[in-house]
């Protein structure tokens, strides 16, 4: 508002400035200028209403990209009309759910009549996440830059931002027990509860948790996932999803909380690529507030793993504090050894029994995040 | 020790560039960053930019132009110029289009056109002149004056072609101005401002500009405001090939500049503009307009003033006691005016019989001793009636001629008693100032003399003039005077010294210099003293060297010859510096000047040779004035004139009399006669009365006309040495206000990218990787393996792997860029290096896959 009435008044002020010429220099000319100026204002507004219901927006953005890849949000204009805009205004609101730290960025650019006019922006995210994009409107201003319209647009989508894995060496032979490599070599449809056998289209009743987020938001419904029994022999891995609210905090504390709890997943996908690798399939649990209660996520391709995160990324969105300690006793109650991979501010030193630290993703010598074998 | 200089550093980092820390200090936080990519603009987007701003430029220029021309009747080639701008506005235009076009662009601009102004400079000061002379016959036709004010054009008979150059000259300064604007900021109050100095210039005189030039000016401006306002201004070149970011409260404003829009925009706005124009042609068109009275007579009280500079300059607002004459009477001051100027405003209104075709003088001071720097009088004519018999009062030394004549005219019949009536009309002089011709006989008998200085006394004149004011004249004063018609063949000529006057002229009026040193120091000896013989010395040499030497009238004579022969008259002389004698220099190094020149001179060459004489100053009475005067039929020849007139009888004629027509002359003492006017100023040829200003870098210099430096310069300008040095000088003056222009605009921009908190992401080397991912980019778009040149890394590194080979120089190419563009760190000049040898090795690699599949 205030820069419209900025330009405004610039506007009078030129035409003052015209007027006072006018005085000294008497002369049809300037009779001309003030003319046109008195009408420009009134036919830029004129033009401005022509073209504001001519206006298309289509704004498009990747499904995934990895991390600190660009993400490029490309943004589609056309106007139907005879006549260009001359600036179209779309604001842009990003922000990555798990950091609640919203970035506006505002595209402006002109419409030319009769073409397309396609711009991208490109960003980043230096962690991992769902990135939404919305964009809640779109505000064109006539040539003069006096007037603008709002033009309500909804537009909502998410970027996944893949983790990446870290280069560390670490052995899980000892982890799960004996019957592990059988599990291995088994292959057989319906024996193993852990494994997701089949999908099928959601029916009412049907839990959120067994909801195919990935498949559903590619087939654009609801595909639920048909587990087989757990196996006692599987690797259990826990993954600590807890981020406290820093807000109150400082921006460098901020900071450094942020990237422990990013490195959560690096750790994740470095475990996740060295059980594939072994050919060892797991069962991820986190815990999931709305349920209240562990969720359990069978994985046994490395695609599926990577699939999982953006249940992890969907799930973890409320976060509520529950103690490291009390989700690995209950965890170690449920379902015995474990191994645990948390931030490092969520340590959990006083767990009673052994752990090992597998390993960990550190940065500058600084360790953000640790991969334990916890051990019954 | 290295950690406090990296707080130090990060403290003020926090201060001054606050809004970059913000930024990422929020994208820590959030996670989020804006990448800064190159992201390069399409040729055509930036072709059409670059042409939207050649037909901005030109539209300015022409309408600027054809307005000038058309208010003050230039004669010009329209097409040629037209053309020349079309070509102009194109080149300079497309120099944006590139970077590299730009750097190189403006260096040869600058080349060109400071070799073309130096190389044609005689011929575009020629058109400068014949623009000027135009312009002065327009100022004579508009204020209904003669001005008389011509300027010197070289190439008279190509008056059309050198206008024409002067004209194209002056577009292309203005289009180079307005090209910084065009393509950086597009500010309508700059491209304004640009133009206001010609346009008021014309619009001051009441031009109308026609239509299509109406449009053509508001065209520009108009359209820069929407440029400006909807923010597509930004030429994308260079380091503006990224987008420009700004942020504000927090927030990004990414803007995108988009060719096409440009170019529609333009078209909109003028499709607008030519139906405003029609609209007013129709409906008010410039024939219905009047101007308003108030209006008119606000801008009336400036005329005088505008026409004060046009004529004398700018510092004449100023200057009032300034070395510049304004024309009329210098009351005998001498060498402080470098230039005289005329009002043409009258001065006299004289009524007269016209007896001689010669110059009729009416003498208003009169100079009696040499001072350097004026002259004056060490006598009081108190003293001189006490030296002589002949006088009794003042009066009588006022009418020594006149009765003389008086007693004369009943044996001779050449002897003539006229009647001149002198009607002041410039309130400057005042009433009481005695101007009158020769010889006049005066009885004063309803006043008295005064000398203003010393209070009123009847038996004596002013001290520092020989002529009285007169008390009770008022502004009429109506003078009976003798004229000796053959005064020149008769015996006073070679007559001895016989009376008292005679001895006592011979005793005051040959000395060279005045009693009174005062402060001048002209030539000094070696205890820094004036050396006043020196002076007498050097004249006395002067005239030797002449070989001047015979009779009164011989001498006379030699001395009007050489005056002809070697010197030049000028009203634009120069001052006389002031460590110079105002003869010496004049006669020695000057060689030119104006009648004071001539005249003082010619008394000290006289005096010199022995020969009596005194500087006279007042109006004189030409030929041309007679023939331009009204004739009263109504009043009686004889009642004006008494005798035979050697050029018949005449009439009575009332001439109005100006102050280009104030003079200096000589007066020659003839023994037993008295003083009898004697002219020694050359004719001054063709360009009588007008100010000549040879070239356009002296006019330049003599615009402060402070002191004689142009004659110097001028004179040193025209030696072979000299000529080379001048041509160094402009170059590097040129370049140095260039340098100066681009260091200001560099400042600038960074004070405003600043304040805008723009932000500038990567450099040095990162930067360059960047650049060259981007260039591959292109390459990949240009062998159609993409369709987009805007492509990330990981596509990038998809179509490379689709092929084989390059893979393991790719690796490394892609951690290098990820490093450049996402991190913080900097890339060394060894993976730079390396960076640019995987580029090389995969577009090998390509270049080898597509061999293949040809």
């Amino acid at each position: 508002m205030f820069k419209n009435i900025y330009t405004r008044l610039c506007y009078i002020c030129i035409f003052a400035m015209f007027a006072v010429f006018f005085c000294f220099f008497v002369n049809y000319f300037f009779v001309v200028v003030m003319v046109a100026m008195i009408v420009l204002p009134v036919v830029s507004y004129l033009a401005l209403r022509y073209s504001r219901d001519k206006l298309t927006v289509a704004i498009e953005v990747p499904s995934q990209v990895n991390r600190g890849e660009e993400i490029t949000v490309r943004v589609n204009m056309k106007t139907s009309g005879y006549l260009p805009i001359a600036r179209t205004q779309i604001s842009l609101n990003m922000e990555n759910a798990f950091y609640a730290q919203p970035e506006t960025y505002y595209i402006c650019c002109g419409v030319p009549a009769f073409k397309e006019a396609s711009v991208s922006l490109n960003i980043r995210s230096d962690y991992c996440g769902c990135v939404n994009i919305t964009a809640g409107r779109a505000e064109i201003w006539d040539y003069t830059g006096m007037f603008s319209y709002k033009i309500p647009m909804e537009f909502n989508s998410s970027v996944v931002i893949i983790a990446q894995s870290v280069e560390s060496e670490f052995s899980t032979e000892a982890i799960g027990g004996a019957g592990l490599t059988e599990l291995v070599e088994q292959d057989v449809k319906g024996n193993d509860s852990s494994q997701v056998i089949d999908t099928r289209d959601y029916r009412p009743g049907d839990k959120p948790n067994r909801i195919h987020w990935k498949l559903s938001t590619k087939l654009e419904k609801l595909i639920v996932k048909e587990y087989g029994a757990i196996s006692s022999n599987d690797v259990l891995v826990l993954v600590n999803l807890y981020k406290p609210d820093v807000k109150a905090l400082s921006a460098k504390l901020q900071y450094e909380t942020n990237i422990a709890f990013d490195r959560v997943f690096d750790a994740y996908m470095t475990l996740l690529e060295h059980l594939m690798k072994e050919k060892r399939p797991f069962t991820l649990c986190f815990y999931a507030p709305e349920i209240g209660e562990l969720k359990r996520e069978d994985i046994t391709t490395y695609a599926e793993g990577v699939a999982v995160l953006s249940e992890m990324y969907y799930e973890a969105l409320s976060l509520e504090p529950m103690l490291a300690v009390d989700l690995c006793k209950k965890t170690m109650d449920e379902f015995g050894e474990f191994i645990y991979i948390c931030p490092a501010y969520e340590e959990c030193e006083s767990i009673e029994g052994e752990y090992e630290e597998l390993f960990n993703v550190s940065a500058n010598d600084r360790v953000l995040s640790h991969c334990y074998w916890i051990k019954h | 020790m290295s950690e406090f200089f990296s707080a130090v550093k990060n403290t003020c980092r926090k201060i001054f560039k606050r809004e970059e820390y913000l930024a990422q200090r929020a994208g820590q936080i959030s996670g989020i960053y804006v990448v800064n990519k190159t992201a390069k603009f399409s040729g055509t987007d930036k072709l059409r930019h670059a042409l939207t701003n050649a037909v901005l430029m030109f539209s300015i220029v022409t309408g600027l132009t054809v307005f000038l021309a058309s208010s003050f009747k230039l004669q010009y080639n329209f097409t040629f110029t037209i053309g020349i701008y079309v070509i102009l506005a194109t080149l300079l235009s497309l120099m944006n289009v590139r970077k590299m076009w730009q750097n190189i662009g403006y260096v040869i601009v600058f080349i060109a056109f400071t070799f073309i102004l130096i190389t044609f400079r005689q011929y575009i000061n020629s058109g400068l002149n014949g623009y000027l002379n135009d312009f002065y016959k327009f100022l004579s036709d508009y204020w209904e004056m003669d001005f008389q004010k011509t300027y010197n054009e070289q190439f008279e008979e190509q008056h059309v072609a050198t206008v024409t150059a002067f004209l194209v000259t002056m577009g292309f300064a203005i289009m180079v101005l307005l090209n910084f604007v065009f393509n950086n900021e597009q500010s309508p109050l700059t491209v304004f401002v640009t133009i206001a100095p010609i346009l008021f210039m014309v619009m001051y005189f009441d031009a109308v500009p026609s239509y299509v030039v109406i449009f053509l000016m508001m065209f520009t401006i108009v359209t820069c405001f929407l440029y400006r306002h909807s923010f597509q201004f930004s030429m994308p070149v260079g380091k503006k090939d990224i987008r420009r970011i700004h942020i504000r409260h927090g927030n990004y404003y990414v803007h995108y500049s988009n060719g096409t829009v440009i170019a529609q925009i333009g078209a909109v706005s003028g499709a607008f503009l030519a139906l405003v124009t029609v609209f007013m042609a129709v409906l008010y068109p410039s024939s219905k307009y009047r101007q308003n009275e108030v209006l008119v007579s606000a801008k009336e009280s400036t005329t005088e003033t505008v026409k004060q500079v046009l004529l004398y300059g700018l510092r004449s607002l100023w200057d009032g006691d300034g070395d510049d004459a304004i024309g009329g009477l210098n009351s005998g001051s001498l060498g402080q005016n470098g230039t005289v100027y005329s009002d043409y405003e009258t001065d006299l209104i004289v009524t007269f019989a016209p007896y001689v075709y010669d110059t009729v003088y009416l003498k208003s001071f009169v100079g009696t001793n040499y001072y350097s720097t004026r002259w004056t009088t060490s006598f009081t004519d108190a003293s001189l009636v006490d030296s002589c018999d002949e006088f009794d009062n003042a009066g009588d030394l006022f009418n020594y001629e006149a009765d003389h004549l008086e007693e004369l005219m009943e044996t001779d019949s050449s002897i003539l008693k006229g009647k001149l009536r002198v009607e002041i009309a410039d309130p400057i002089i005042s009433p009481y100032t005695v101007i009158c011709p020769y010889h006049t006989q005066a009885d004063f008998g309803g006043g008295h003399f005064f000398t203003g200085y010393f209070g009123s006394n009847d038996d004596s004149v002013m001290l520092w003039t020989r002529m009285p004011f007169y008390e009770g004249a008022e502004d009429y004063k109506e003078y009976t005077y003798y004229v000796y018609q053959d005064i020149w063949d008769s015996e006073y000529v070679e007559a001895p010294v016989k009376t008292e006057y005679d001895k006592f002229v011979y005793d005051n009026y040959l000395s060279i210099w005045g009693v009174d040193s005062g402060s001048a120091m002209v030539v000094m000896d070696s205890n820094n003293e004036l050396d006043v013989n020196n002076v007498r010395q050097m004249l006395k040499s002067y005239c030797e060297d002449r070989g001047f030497g015979g009779s009164k009238k011989e001498i006379i004579a030699q001395i009007q010859d050489m005056f002809v022969r070697e010197f030049k008259y000028s009203l634009n002389p120069g001052v006389t510096p002031k460590s110079e004698d105002f003869v010496l220099y004049f006669l020695k190094k000057q060689k030119e000047g104006y009648c004071s020149y001539f005249a003082t001179s010619a008394v000290l060459l006289l005096r010199t040779m022995g020969i009596p004489a005194r500087y006279a100053e007042g109006y004189v009475v030409s030929m041309s004035d007679v023939v331009d005067a009204d004739i009263l039929t109504d009043e009686k020849y004889e009642d004006y004139l008494q005798g035979e007139a050697n050029v018949g009888k005449t009439a009575v004629v009332r001439a109005e009399i100006d102050d280009s027509r104030a003079h200096a002359w000589v007066e020659v003492y003839l023994n037993g006669y008295g003083w009898v006017p004697v002219e020694f100023t050359p004719p001054s040829g063709p360009d009588d009365d007008s100010t000549n200003y040879d070239n356009l870098w002296r006019s330049l210099t003599n615009f402060d006309g402070s002191d004689n430096t142009a004659n110097v310069v001028a004179a040193f300008m025209n030696s072979g040495a000299g000529n080379v040095i001048a041509v160094i000088i402009r170059i590097i003056v040129a370049a140095a206000i260039a340098f100066g222009l681009v260091i200001l605009y560099r400042f600038y921009k960074n004070y405003r990218d600043k304040k805008a908190g723009i932000v500038h992401f990567y450099s040095g080397d990162n930067e360059r990787v960047l650049k060259l991912y981007q260039g591959m980019c292109a390459y990949l778009k240009a062998k159609k393996l993409t369709d987009d040149d805007n492509i990330t890394i990981t596509e990038f590194v998809n179509i490379i792997n689709q092929g084989e080979g390059g893979e393991g120089a790719l690796e490394e190419f892609a951690r290098t860029y990820k490093k450049a563009a996402y991190s913080s760190e900097k890339i060394s000049r060894e993976e730079l290096l390396s960076f640019k040898a995987n580029l090389r090795a995969i577009k090998s690699a390509l270049r080898k896959r597509a061999a293949k599949q040809r």
